[in-house]
């Protein structure tokens, strides 16, 4: 499986929910994909601190899963098995949320996630665990 | 976010099944979510969210007088299993509250079968009463 076309992936993840988050896919290469939040919301969503928790954890898990997806060779993304974040600052502007592989095994790989805002801030660092199938496994 | 009635929370049709000292549950039908994961399941990260936001709604029960809520400060979520049940829920446990720092558990299950889906420790800030 190789890095997604660009149209594709993008159709992928440019969803109406996803809007409604402010989450729309920015980049995505071999091993690493990037989203955008765009914040602040300019409407009732900023009175909501929810709004912007979930298009963070959502947006850190789909740049994982694309950065998988643009790694897998043979391997089928299994799903994601764990994530750590820290929540570091509040956002001053839009945010950025990357996630590179940082470790390639046979049955899982390593990401690390990182979310900054315009003015180049860490607003969340973090990393996740994401199961593969390895060739063999599969029929 | 406030009391589990914030908007996000209510255009996903979350409800506060229970809330009790120290501990909160809340529920989401799956066929309210559009963000999918996994075989059709609740996307991983809204399971984290949800988490997140069972914490809140659990530690807000707890403030005392004067005392506020902070920021999240990290959420970490072992994915077990898929969340693919009709109703999934978030039971969030208050597990220390200090001056400035709360921790909590979060146990995502299916609430039909009872299988857990993912199990979670969340911390999040306090702002001590002035003075």
């Amino acid at each position: 499986m190789p890095v997604p076309e660009r149209e594709a992936w993008l159709a992928r993840f440019d969803t109406a929910p996803a809007r409604r988050l402010g989450v729309a896919p920015e980049s995505v290469e071999r091993g690493f994909a990037a989203f955008a939040i765009a914040v602040p919301y300019g409407d009732e969503r900023d009175d909501d601190p929810l709004f912007f928790a979930t298009a963070l954890h959502y947006a850190a898990d789909i740049a994982a899963l694309s950065a998988v997806i643009a790694r897998c060779e043979l391997e089928q993304p299994n799903g994601t098995a764990s994530v750590h974040l820290a929540e570091l600052a509040a956002p001053r502007g839009p945010v950025r949320v990357w996630s590179r592989v940082v470790h390639w095994g046979e049955y899982a790989a390593l990401l690390e996630i990182a979310a900054e805002d315009a003015s180049g801030a860490l607003v969340a660092r973090g990393l996740t665990g994401y199961s593969l199938r390895p060739p063999a496994s599969m029929p | 976010m406030s009391g589990g009635g914030g908007v996000l929370l209510q255009e996903l049709g979350v409800v506060v099944e229970a809330a009790g000292e120290g501990a909160t549950r809340l529920a989401i039908d799956r066929e309210r979510v559009q963000l999918r994961g996994v075989r059709d399941s609740i996307n991983g990260g809204l399971v984290a969210a949800l988490v997140e936001a069972a914490f809140r709604v659990c530690l807000e029960a707890m403030l005392d007088a004067g005392e506020g809520l902070g920021r999240t400060q990290e959420v970490s979520v072992a994915y077990l299993s898929a969340a693919r049940g009709e109703r999934t829920t978030f039971e969030a446990r208050l597990l220390r509250k200090g001056r400035r720092l709360a921790v909590g558990e979060v146990e995502v299950r299916d609430a039909g079968s009872g299988e857990l889906n993912a199990k979670a420790q969340v911390s999040c800030a306090l702002v001590p009463p002035a003075g």
